[in-house]
């Protein structure tokens, strides 16, 4: 896959004017972004904002991506392929007023639960700006709510795929292209609310724009877009000429596809010549019967997410970075599936993976720029009958999925998303609770969890849910058992995933690999440990003062903390023995890169909960 | 007997053989061009010709009398602004007046010069995405597992086709070369059928086509009346019970109460079942077409029309097992569901002294069952060929 190469008609602009187009243009989707946080309905959007807005262009020379929010990476560069679906799909016959919509991962997207709208402005020259939005919807029909069939073997399984469509015309909504829409989802009554959000978004973005295109005319903003494309690309060609030349190779692997089978393998092999960069992912398994196959625009989106965290923050993200980057992803693996294999789980799973792959392979080059991209983890989907308000719902349980925000150089794990997953919030769990029949007993940072370092990872996350109501169900997956969330240079990689099924009850079961529609009755408990991000270079080098915050925080204990990092703390007085610590550094071995606990001792606290929902609920406080 | 007619009624009758062989060759015009196995079984495919308010005048074959009534009075009702821009409408939803996911319908205006009146065609598909190749999920447990639902969506306008319908229906099939070809058939065969009517006209002894509609619908009415007002008993109750093995589901009651009443049937499903997470729940069309296809013989010799339903009054209460409207699966109805009805409404006609008319499912259950596995119950459709009960192979053709 190639990215296009500037235009040399384009109009000239000064910097100043340039600065200002992008900023404008990154406000533009800043805008779009809140819009579509305050407009929407679903949580996924409110609460937990699952969903990137950005600006793109097209000219003759191709598409790019101009300005995005915060937002999704993986999200918002897969749109480059949504708009040239788009383009090749309506062939010219796109109007004032048209949003288009798509959701097919073989026709612009990433998996089907990814929905993007679009709605292209013509500019004078021939060339567009496209305002969009990209979102995870809460159902789309398909044999399971929430899409995440791990039973999945071909696309159609899966859910509704929508190719690219006008939704509305020429600034006239297609009623029965609505309605069909409409029609093959579970929440209908939710998802036409998010869907108006997204048009809303657009519109929002259509005015903004033209207000802009009316202030500097069509040829200043074309001119714009083109100059802060090549800054960008110049800045990052700037970039890879401090990069040796060579070859460098990366590998992650995937526990299993929930289809028999196992430890699939993405292979990188990262060129760098002159100043630019070919990412050939040849060697990688072939596609396979489960769920995580990889779309090429989910696959190349990796690819790009794991390069722009390796890069200098200050060079500014857009198409011009990805100039300097050929892709290859050959045809039938799991990086670039053929239709109909499915792939559902493929945003987080095997796209962990990719990009995991492609910062293995910059480890080699950039050290002091790599760490932690995957999720590295598990999925649940949850839904069922809300019998507190007689309705269905579906949703996403992202307790279980996330912080996996793994060290990077000069900075310890932080709490939650990795970077393709930045945007994403931690809902509030009282909300969630209020949202939905459930009952969160812990939700919190586990002790002695955290990968240690030279800079830590961070702590597995422990989740306690109980249902509230009867007929709720849930589709779960666990990865990251086999083949955990690594270090980087030396640092431990994460503990092992574990789902619990009716917790600490007679029918307690640990999930192996991934069940659908698990039945979950009222005062049933899903439990899961969900391992941080791995630590980032030798823990023998970690700073003594921060490993004692880290103990004064609970994160370790004393013996770990001697054992992991060679520091001696005085367990009366909590100081810091730096001579007792420098002699034990001194005898250990510098290849420190085990978790902190086996995946034998580390379990949840059977003592938790304490008290059930029926217990709160009769003593009158539900 | 030596039957005295009125020339009108005779005219009137003659003119529904001349316009049903025009809708006869315009089905045998599809089958015969289709690729698709499930669309050559010649109980599948139905094309009516309806008037304004959506009732039939006639209809091919006459089995899809109460079906067709139901799902073009509401696709005509819900789209009468479309159909008169000369748009085609297309849907396949069970819950927009359809019957299961696998039935696509086509509506479009027929151009007649003196009278307003719409074609409506009716064809199965054998894959519209869904859970299970062929579309058929016998352990679906809700509509989204069976299938893609198309919404009645305007799949040409004038002359020009909507690609990104096209491309929207087509891409949730697995089969999308077969669909794509019936689609563009289907289109073809109704271009040519109302072609065909304008340049035969209205039947002779009619000015206009309105008003042989008009007799077409009161001489079916006035016949039909006429039968049941002759009818030597009076109606009763019955009640039939519906399984499913694949979803375990037993003896679900379908109530049926008849009544006769100044020469209307009245046929009340009150006391019926309340529709289940299985595929054996019927829409209403689904219902009335299995209540229609037995009581074919209240129009003596008169081809099957809308005349019938005007003199058949069917109640359905709302989301039981013989209406859903929401949700529910729908996929293994005609086969069970609706099957019952039929016997259940034979047995009370019977029971009348009427005549009744010989029925089976409209469309064949699939023949192919690609990897469908059998629950285990020794009848179990899906089981394999030799462990067939009677049950089952009753629906069975020779292929």
């Amino acid at each position: 896959m190639r990215t296009p190469t500037s235009s040399d008609m384009r109009p000239e602009v000064d910097f100043i004017t340039m600065q200002v187009v992008r900023e404008y243009l990154e406000s533009v989707s800043e805008q779009m972004s809140t819009t579509l946080e305050r407009a929407a309905m679903h949580p996924l959007f409110s609460e937990a904002h699952d969903f990137s807005t950005g600006v793109l262009f097209s000219d003759k020379s191709g598409v790019s991506l101009v300005a995005r929010a915060q937002s999704i990476p993986v999200h918002i560069f897969a749109a480059l392929l949504s708009v040239e679906t788009l383009i090749e799909s309506f062939k010219g016959d796109i109007n004032d007023g048209d949003v288009i919509i798509l959701n097919d991962p073989y026709r612009g997207g990433t998996h089907s639960a990814d929905w993007t709208v679009m709605k292209p402005i013509q500019l004078t020259d021939g060339s567009y700006l496209y305002p969009s939005v990209r979102a995870h919807m809460g159902d789309f029909g398909g044999s399971v709510p929430g899409g995440y069939n791990p039973e999945a073997r071909e696309i159609w399984q899966e859910g509704f795929r929508i190719p690219p469509i006008k939704l509305v015309e020429r600034g006239e909504v297609r009623r029965d292209i609505q309605e069909t829409i409409l029609a093959n989802t579970r929440i209908p009554h939710i998802l036409a609310g998010d869907l108006m959000a997204m048009v809303g978004a657009c519109d929002i973005g259509e005015t903004r724009i033209r207000q802009l295109l009316g202030k500097y005319g069509d040829s200043a903003v074309v001119g714009s877009v083109s100059e802060a494309l090549d800054y960008a690309e110049r800045r990052f060609r700037a970039e890879l000429a401090n990069w040796p030349d060579g070859d460098y190779e990366g590998l992650a692997i995937l526990d299993h596809d929930s289809a028999g089978s196992h430890d699939i393998e993405v292979r990188t092999k990262i060129t760098v010549y002159d100043t630019s960069l070919l990412i050939d992912f040849e060697g990688s398994s072939a596609q396979t019967p489960g769920f995580v196959n990889s779309p090429l625009g989910n696959s190349a989106s990796w690819a790009y997410t794991a390069i722009c965290a390796a890069m200098p923050e200050d060079i500014p993200i857009n198409s011009g970075v990805f100039r300097c980057v050929e892709i290859n992803a050959p045809l039938g693996t799991v990086v670039n599936p053929v239709p109909p294999a499915p792939v559902m789980a493929t945003t987080g799973r095997i796209g962990g993976e990719i990009g995991n792959s492609v910062m293995k392979a910059l480890e080699k080059i950039i050290p002091a720029a790599v760490g932690n991209v995957a999720i590295g983890g598990s999925l649940c989907t949850t839904y069922g009958f809300d019998h507190r308000v007689n309705e269905f719902y579906v949703t996403i349980e992202y307790g279980n999925n996330l912080v996996s925000a793994g060290a990077a150089k000069g900075v310890d794990g932080w709490g939650g998303w990795p970077t393709p997953f930045c945007a994403l919030v931690f809902n509030n769990i009282e909300m969630l609770e209020m949202q939905f029949p459930v009952l969160y007993h812990q939700y919190e940072y586990t002790t002695d969890t955290a990968p240690a370092g030279q800079w830590r990872g961070l702590p597995a996350f422990a989740m306690k849910r109980e249902a509230t109501c009867d007929d709720q169900y849930v589709n779960v997956l666990v990865v990251g058992v086999r083949n955990r969330t690594p270090g980087w240079l030396g640092g431990a990689a994460g503990t092992p995933n574990r789902i619990w099924l009716h917790w600490n009850s007679e029918n307690e079961r640990q999930l192996v690999e991934s069940e659908a529609n698990v039945e979950l009755r009222a005062g049933d408990i899903l439990a899961s440990l969900k391992s941080g991000g791995g630590g980032w270079g030798n823990p023998l080098e970690r700073d003594p003062q921060a490993v004692l915050d880290d103990v004064l925080d609970e994160l370790y204990t004393l013996d770990v903390v001697a054992n992991l990092f060679g520091v001696v703390i005085e367990p009366r007085t909590m100081e810091l023995n730096l001579k007792a610590t420098a002699e034990l550094r001194a005898k250990r071995s510098s290849k420190t890169n085990r978790s902190p606990s086996s995946q034998d001792s580390l379990q949840l606290d059977r003592s938790w909960p304490t008290v059930r929902a029926a217990d709160i609920e009769q003593a009158g406080l539900l | 007997m030596t039957r005295v007619r009125s020339s009108t009624e005779e005219s009137v009758i003659a003119g529904l053989h001349e316009v049903g062989r025009l809708l006869v060759n315009a089905v045998a015009l599809f089958r015969g061009t289709s690729p698709s196995m499930v669309a050559a079984d010649g109980r599948a495919v139905a094309i009516a010709l309806m008037d304004e308010g959506g009732e039939i005048i006639s209809i091919s074959p006459p089995s899809a009398l109460g079906s067709i009534a139901i799902t073009g009075r509401t696709l005509v009702e819900r789209s009468s602004d479309n159909l008169a821009s000369e748009q085609v409408i297309i849907t396949n939803d069970p819950y927009v007046g359809g019957t299961t996911i696998r039935d696509f319908v086509l509506v479009v205006s027929a151009n007649l010069d003196s009278g307003l009146a719409y074609l409506i065609l009716r064809f199965p598909t054998a894959d519209v995405g869904g859970d299970l190749m062929g579309s058929i999920n016998p352990r679906a447990r809700d509509i989204w597992a069976e299938g893609v639902r198309i919404s009645p969506s305007i799949l040409r306008k004038g002359q020009t086709l909507d690609l990104g319908v096209l491309e929207l229906i087509l891409f949730n099939s697995r089969l999308p070369d077969l669909l794509r070809h019936d689609l563009i058939s289907a289109l073809a065969v109704l271009d040519d059928l109302a072609s065909d009517l304008r340049d035969k006209g209205p039947p002779k002894e009619h000015n206009s086509w309105e008003s042989w509609f008009s007799d077409v619908l009161t001489k079916g009415e006035a016949r039909t009346e006429t039968i049941i007002r002759s009818a030597k008993t009076e109606p009763t109750r019955s009640t039939r019970l519906v399984s499913h093995c694949c979803s375990e589901i037993c003896d679900l009651p379908i109530v049926i109460a008849t009544n006769r009443l100044d020469g209307i049937l009245d046929i009340d499903f009150s006391g019926t079942a309340e529709a289940v997470e299985a595929p054996i729940n019927a829409t209403a069309a689904t219902s009335v077409g299995a209540v229609a296809l037995p009581l074919l013989g209240l129009l003596g010799d008169m081809p099957a029309n809308g005349g019938l339903l005007r003199k058949v009054r069917v109640q359905l209460p709302e989301q039981s097992l013989v209406n859903a409207v929401r949700s529910v699966p729908t996929g293994w109805s005609p086969y069970s569901t609706a099957m019952s009805i039929s016997d259940a409404i034979a047995e009370i006609a019977a029971g009348m002294d009427l005549l009744v008319v010989n029925h089976e499912p409209w469309t064949a259950p699939p023949r192919i069952r690609f990897n469908v596995r059998s629950c285990g119950d020794p009848n179990c459709y899906f089981g394999s060929a030799s462990s067939h009960g009677n049950e089952a192979s009753r629906y069975s053709r020779t292929w």
